[in-house]
């Protein structure tokens, strides 16, 4: 900075601020020539030098010669405080510095409250043409102060006075053009109100979406945006429109938003997590699997390389710092749209995919790096026992039952030293622990310990009986028997029971029903009858158990009973859906075949001929 | 408590760690790394006992944390953020600094460059997994603690996780005075459980059925806070979740007294991530375990700031439902904590004031009977599920060890040496890095475990140890009591010194009476082995309040006031020293000193009496040396060599002091005979008659001093003073006013006489006679007669009417001379005012024809 040749104050300060500007604008020019750690050095001077200049200014009373020059430096420093993310100091210098102009040209303090505020400002300072421009840009810069402190009510009550900004930023300039040396900004003003505009429309679209406002956010939604706004911001708008329409029962229409979004931004992620839940409303399980291996794989991209200069004076997220928004935009973490994936996978017919993909998911959670894939403050896995459950049992239905054993072993040996002697519960349990449908309770891990313990043995006996070892499957049918009979439930008249309850008597059953039916298979039909009937007693719904019993039935010769019992199964028919029931309470997909038609054909034609 | 003492070795010494902040040792293979507080980390060498390097920061360093491979350093700097300094390079074996090839330590000068987290708010952090593992921040910000994870490779901030502040304000000033103004700033540990296999980056699923060997020793071994902890206890506090993939657990201990734990890798955890374990409502000091036993410790210790020891381990659970709970012992040693390393089987701490080993009962002894514990039901802990149990009694703990090593502030360690021994590096309140050596015995954290058969041995060693500080401490007693004695007299001899100089200087002499220590001479005759001998009676009178010991000696110097220059030019004098014993307040000492033989002393002579003491004496050589050495202080006392010289009196002894009064009649004597006593044996005769005719024999010639008149012949020598100035002086009543005028003649002469040898005799004689006598025989130095004869005359002048005339007769010259001279000081002594008018000299000298 030349102080020489500065022949006044005005002009030598005039160039001291386009000293700091043009430093700063070469800078950012430059791009990739200076480091991310420069820039912020830069950046950090920049904001120290320009609140020296200001000091100086406003270090002499205020003239009106120099108002016009001492606001457009309260601009820039302002942009420099707020890329600081010193709003509290940056808005206390724009009141500051407009009721000295407003003391330089003659007119009283107006009160503080904004609106009032801003209409005298405009009034008093607006009308000259020369402070109009500078006056406005201070606007502009309030605006910004307003949306990143979520004070939309201000935007709201102003709305008319933000319109006309546009003319009055391009009028102002014309009016400047004449001057010898003009004092440089920071960000052009028009710049900064587009910027602005945008925001403000995702800023109060997300808040009366969140509010449950659909239409009324639709319609701020859908104002026409610029089309030189930043694709990320595009993006959103499209999303959140998608969102809106969603719930106003659109879904079609909502799928459409939501191409466009991606069509905008590639990068958009809550997009595509949002046309998944779509699918999944929809019902498109294909699709919703197609989405959901699109989603895991953008968000396992490497992040979007920080550009190396550096940032800008304003980013977009600095002014869109609304809860509300982020909400809406939350995207699950990588590891648990992997989850859903697999889970999806193994459900839907592609169960060597879902073996993969679960396999991907334990080695991911072992390794360190899954801390870079960021954490979702609303974790989606279950209990990771659960997982490693849910693991074993895609595997067996993949055939691999020497891996689900594996699996199934660690379980077993993490949990064992923790089992209790009893467990006595009372329903409905204490607390008002929050219960989520597809995970057990918070406050109980000793119940826990119990049904994952349980599980993992049953899902070991199931391969065993899957490789037809009978006698190892009965031991481990046993085992599980054993182990939740330690559990004792204190029913209290509920209802509904409560999930781990639930979870304890599928348990219960399926265990039975397999031991039931591996003693089928060792011809110890009397043990085989009793625990298929202590099955069936302990939770009804368990197909494979009535139709095995009905066998051992037919097989000892109780043919009528046997045949009353077809009756009863074929008349309720329809089975109590398990939607929600993890993948290892799941009847055996795998377990030992029984010929359906066989029977069928041979109950059947028992009746008819008892009939006829 | 049983006390045993370290060997404390001072390795060197750094700036005193300011106040605030928390000063910290690591030690890291040879190296020992050490913050103070202020800019620099300073690298010092084990081996070598040298400083090797320096690392420079731009700002104070508050908290410095070794990473998990010993290969980087992780600074925080108050103002800046989070540095990483790679160690490697700072290795004077590495080419890389110029600097190497001087002796002195590498300065390393860290830029900007190395921050590897700009974050203001740390205040504590620690690196888990080495270069490829995980850097964890505590910060504190907005009354949130923010646990904050970067990749350490490129420390790229990967998450951050939040838990409120519970009271306000993390700086806890500790408000005992051992720890006082200590920084209180997180403990961040690493926890594993044993069998888990180090946390790696593990791709495929055949990982998770595999157990991979235990961690190798580097990542748990002292120095780093990672630990191991037994598997069941892991599960049980932190959950069958992070037991199955291995997660790290960093525990953290807030300054609010808050546990808490936070899972490394576990995204999809219910619950918030940050979870309190337990509250030990203090400061927490320290958190972890001890590295002795192999199959993974079954405790986990944490230690608050005012000694509350909490140790969590496994126990049977209760009656009702069985299994296994986490125990929660809690137990309390005196406070305050200020720093703690793990041993193999305790700890050791230090209070500020003492270090203490620490047994810790959990790591042998079976767990605790369920009866003893009550499950702790508070709601947060339910989220775990696995109740925690806490033990209703507190004396869990045993009685710590005293190491007495005082004012450590930071410990590091422990190592052992090549015979088992213990050494913990330590950091001294005053900067000084010192090497513990702990006593055998103490390794397992305090009470020996002996084999009977050295029983018997170790209660010779202990009873030997207790006779050598027995022997100690009566050698440091009898110090002490010298070192008092010492300052005692040297008070007194202060006091004295103080007393006597201040009489010097107060410039006036104060009349002799008056004198706090004061004394006068007087000269005697004596006989002894049929010699008459003139002695001088020196009196010391100690009115003042202290005693004049040993060490005292009283000195006397007899010089003559006049001397013959004898050819050599030196003076004869002599110097008598008498030492004190004792001399009480109100005491008197008595000296005498034999003036002289026959003639040969000249007449009169000067008596200076002095003081002296002498502190080799009392301090002896070395300390004298050493305070004499400092200069100043000693020669303002005028100590020179050693000596205190305090002069107290000087005195003249002249002829009149001399005199043997024989009394107002001539001797019968032949007066042409030398005035031998009538006792003399022949032996005197022969000597008197030689030298009379030796010097009738020379006196012929020269006419000068000395001569003697011949037979009949007497010199004589007269003095007139006024009449009017003698009653004055001697306090005569005038004439005329009462009765009978005095006799101013005898008075006179009796002044005059008062002070010699038999004056009071004659006094007394005159004052019986009830007449006075005017004339006085007495017996001179040299055995001459003299008499001396005292007459009112009146004189011609005008002023001065009536004059006692004083008479001196002898047949000696010298000693006419010598009387006269006396008589003429007396009456000027006497007499300061007296002016010549007064004193009308008539020295008529009658030689005899």
């Amino acid at each position: 900075m030349s102080h020489v040749s500065a022949p006044c104050l005005l002009d030598r300060w005039t160039e001291e601020n386009n000293a700091i500007v043009d430093k700063w604008k070469q800078h950012r020019d430059r791009g990739d020539a200076v480091t991310r750690e420069q820039g912020l050095t830069l950046l950090k001077w920049c904001y120290v030098e320009s609140h020296k200049l200001l000091q100086k200014i406003q270090g002499v009373l205020a003239v009106p010669a120099h108002v016009q020059l001492e606001l457009t430096v309260v601009y820039n420093c302002c942009l420099f405080s707020f890329s600081q993310t010193q709003l509290t100091e940056a808005e206390h210098l724009l009141t500051h510095s407009l009721e000295r102009a407003l003391g330089a040209v003659g007119c009283d303090c107006p009160p503080p409250n904004p609106p009032v505020f801003w209409c005298t400002v405009l009034k008093s300072l607006g009308s000259t043409p020369s402070l109009r421009s500078c006056t406005l840009q201070l606007l502009c810069l309030h605006w910004a102060l307003w949306l990143s402190t979520c004070r939309l009510g201000h935007i709201q009550e102003l709305q008319e006075e933000l319109r006309s900004l546009s003319e009055g930023l391009g009028a102002g300039e014309v009016a400047v053009e004449g001057g010898a040396v003009r004092p440089a900004v920071l960000v052009h003003p028009r710049d900064l109100k587009d910027l602005l505009l945008i925001c403000t429309v995702i800023a109060q679209g997300a808040e009366l979406l969140c509010e449950g406002w659909c239409s009324e956010a639709l319609t701020v939604l859908q104002r026409d945006p610029s089309p030189l706004a930043p694709r990320d911001l595009l993006a959103q708008i499209h999303t959140l429109t998608g969102l809106c329409l969603s719930r106003t029962g659109r879904p079609h229409s909502a799928m459409q938003c939501y191409r466009k979004a991606l069509e905008t931004d590639v990068r958009c992620v809550c997009a595509l997590h949002q046309s998944i839940l779509v699918y999944r409303q929809l019902g498109n399980t294909q699709a919703e699997i197609q989405a959901l291996r699109l989603l895991h794989s953008v968000l396992m991209m490497p992040p979007d390389t920080q550009p190396a200069g550096a940032p800008p004076i304003i980013c977009p997220a600095s002014l869109l710092p609304g809860q509300s928004l982020s909400s809406l935009l939350s995207v699950p973490s990588p590891l648990s749209v992997l989850h859903s994936l697999a889970q999806k996978c193994v459900l839907h017919g592609s169960v060597s995919d879902g073996v993969e993909h679960y396999l991907d998911l334990l080695a991911a959670l072992q390794s360190d790096h899954q801390l870079s894939q960021g954490f979702s403050e609303a974790p989606s896995l279950p209990r990771l026992p659960e997982l490693y459950l849910e693991a074993g049992s895609s595997l067996l239905m993949a055939q691999r039952p020497a891996d689900c054993l594996a699996l199934c072993d660690e379980v077993i040996s993490t949990t064992l030293e923790l089992l209790p002697e009893r467990l006595l519960l009372e329903e409905p349990m204490e607390a008002s622990v929050p219960v989520s449908p597809d995970r057990l309770g918070l406050g109980q891990d000793r119940l826990g310990v119990v049904l994952w313990s349980g599980a993992a043995y049953l899902l070991q006996a199931h391969c065993y009986s899957h490789l037809k070892d009978w006698k190892q499957a009965v031991t481990h049918y046993t085992r599980c028997i054993n182990l939740l009979m330690k559990v004792c439930v204190k029913p209290k008249g509920c209802v509904k029971l409560e999930l781990g309850v639930r979870t304890l008597q599928r348990l219960k059953g399926l265990a039975l029903a397999g031991r039931g039916i591996s003693f089928t298979h060792r011809d110890q039909k009397r043990e085989s009858l009793r625990d298929l009937q202590l099955s069936l007693q302990a939770a009804p719904g368990c197909a494979s158990a009535g139709l095995w019993l009905t066998e051992v039935l037919w097989r000892l010769g109780r043919r009528q009973e046997a045949a009353a019992f077809w009756e009863k199964t074929q008349s309720s028919s329809t089975a109590p859906s398990f939607e929600g029931v993890p993948l290892y309470l799941l009847d055996p997909q795998t377990g030992p075949s029984l010929d359906l038609t066989d029977l069928r054909r041979r109950v059947e034609e028992f009746i008819n001929t008892r009939h006829s | 408590m049983e006390a045993r003492c370290a060997v404390v070795e001072t390795w060197a010494e750094f700036e005193c760690p300011s106040p605030g902040t928390a000063a910290k040792v690591i030690l890291s293979g040879e190296d020992v790394l050490i913050c103070t507080g202020s800019d620099e980390v300073s690298v010092f060498n084990t081996q070598e006992l040298k400083l090797t390097a320096v690392l420079q920061f731009l700002s104070p360093v508050c908290h410095i944390v070794l990473s998990e491979d010993k290969q980087s350093v992780y600074a925080v700097c108050e103002s800046d953020g989070v540095y990483c300094v790679s160690l490697p390079t700072l290795h004077p074996r590495s080419p890389t600094p110029p600097a190497d090839h001087s002796p002195g330590p590498a300065l390393f000068k860290v830029s900007s460059n190395s921050l590897a987290a700009r974050d203001e708010g740390v205040c504590s952090l620690i690196e888990v997994g080495g270069s490829g593992g995980t850097l964890v921040t505590v910060s504190l910000r907005d009354a949130t603690w923010w646990f904050t994870l970067y990749k350490a490779a490129d420390h790229q901030k990967l998450t951050q996780f939040s838990l409120p502040v519970v009271s306000v304000g993390h700086h806890v000033e500790s408000e005992e005075d051992g720890a006082a103004g200590l920084v209180m700033r997180p403990v961040l540990a690493c926890v594993y459980s044993s069998d888990a296999p180090p946390s790696s980056s593990s791709s495929s699923s055949s990982s998770t059925t595999t157990k991979l060997p235990p961690l190798s020793s580097s990542s748990s071994s002292p120095g780093i806070k990672h630990f191991l902890l037994e598997p069941l206890l892991f599960k049980l506090l932190f959950g069958v979740d992070a037991a199955l993939i291995n997660s790290p657990m960093i525990l953290c201990g807030l300054p609010d007294g808050r546990l808490c734990s936070l899972p490394l890798l576990l995204p999809g955890r219910p619950g918030p991530h940050v979870r309190v374990l337990h509250s030990m409502e203090q400061p927490i000091t320290f958190i972890g375990t001890t590295t002795g036993t192999h199959d993974g410790p079954k405790c986990l210790v944490a230690v608050g700031q005012w000694g509350r020891v909490v140790l969590v381990r496994t126990c049977e659970g209760g009656p009702e439902e069985g299994g296994k709970v986490a125990a929660l012992t809690e137990g309390c040693v005196s406070g305050p904590v200020v720093c703690v390393c793990a041993g193999m089987e305790g700890l050791y701490y230090s209070t500020g004031s003492d270090l203490l080993a620490l047994d810790l009962p959990g790591v042998r002894e079976a767990s605790p009977k369920p009866e003893e514990s009550l499950v702790v039901g508070h709601g947060e802990r339910q989220g775990q599920g696995q109740a925690m149990v806490r033990h209703r009694e507190s004396a869990a703990l045993q009685s710590p060890v005293s190491l007495n090593v005082c004012r450590v502030i930071a410990l590091a360690g422990p190592s052992h040496n090549a015979s088992g021994i213990v050494q913990l590096v330590a950091l001294s309140l005053r900067g000084r890095l010192q090497r513990l050596t702990l006593p055998k015995g103490t390794e397992a954290g305090g009470v020996p475990r002996l084999p009977l058969s050295q029983v018997g041995q170790r209660v010779r060693d202990l009873l030997a140890a207790i006779g050598d500080v027995c022997e100690r401490a009566s050698v440091l007693k009898s110090t002490i009591q010298s070192k008092n004695h010492s300052l005692r007299h040297l008070n007194q001899v202060l006091n004295v010194c103080c007393l006597l100089l201040a009489n010097q200087n107060s410039g006036e002499q104060l009349p002799v009476s008056n004198k706090p220590i004061r004394c006068h001479v007087v000269a005697k005759w004596s006989r002894l082995l049929q010699r008459d001998s003139l002695n001088l009676t020196c009196v010391l009178d100690n009115s003042s309040p202290y005693v004049l010991e040993r060490n005292w000696t009283f000195c006397v110097r007899v010089r003559p006031l006049s001397y013959p220059h004898p050819a050599g030019g030196d003076i004869t004098s002599q110097t008598f020293s008498f030492p004190f014993q004792k001399l009480e307040p109100g005491g008197r000492m008595e000296v005498s000193l034999p003036l002289t033989t026959a003639g040969d002393t000249s007449f009169p002579v000067t008596v200076s009496c002095s003081l002296t003491y002498s502190l080799q004496s009392l301090l002896g050589s070395e300390e004298l040396s050493r305070l004499l050495a400092n200069g100043e202080p000693a020669s303002r006392l005028g100590l020179e060599g050693g000596w205190v010289s305090l002069a107290l009196d000087t005195l003249t002894v002249d002829w009149l002091d001399t005199l043997q009064v024989t009394g107002t009649t001539p001797p019968h004597r032949d007066p042409n005979r030398p005035s031998v006593s009538p006792d003399t044996v022949s032996m005197d005769i022969v000597e008197a008659f030689l030298s009379t005719r030796r010097i009738r024999a020379s006196g012929r010639g020269d006419g000068g001093e000395g001569t003697v008149a011949s037979d009949g012949g007497l010199f004589s020598a007269s003095i007139k003073v006024s009449t009017e100035l003698l009653r004055g002086t001697l306090g005569l009543e005038p004439p005329g006013s009462a009765g009978p005028s005095q006799g101013v003649c005898g008075s006179v002469l009796g002044w005059l006489l008062s002070q010699g040898p038999g004056g009071e005799d004659w006094r007394s004689r005159g004052d019986k006679g009830g007449q006075e006598s005017s004339v006085v025989y007495a017996r001179c130095l040299g055995r001459h007669t003299v008499k001396l004869t005292a007459k009112e005359v009146t004189v011609g002048d005008t002023s001065v009417k009536e004059a006692v005339e004083v008479q001196v007769q002898c047949s000696s010259m010298a000693a006419v001379c010598g009387l006269h001279h006396a008589v003429l000081s007396r009456v000027q002594v006497g007499n300061p005012k007296m002016c010549d008018k007064h004193l009308c000299l008539s020295v008529t000298s009658s030689s005899p024809p």
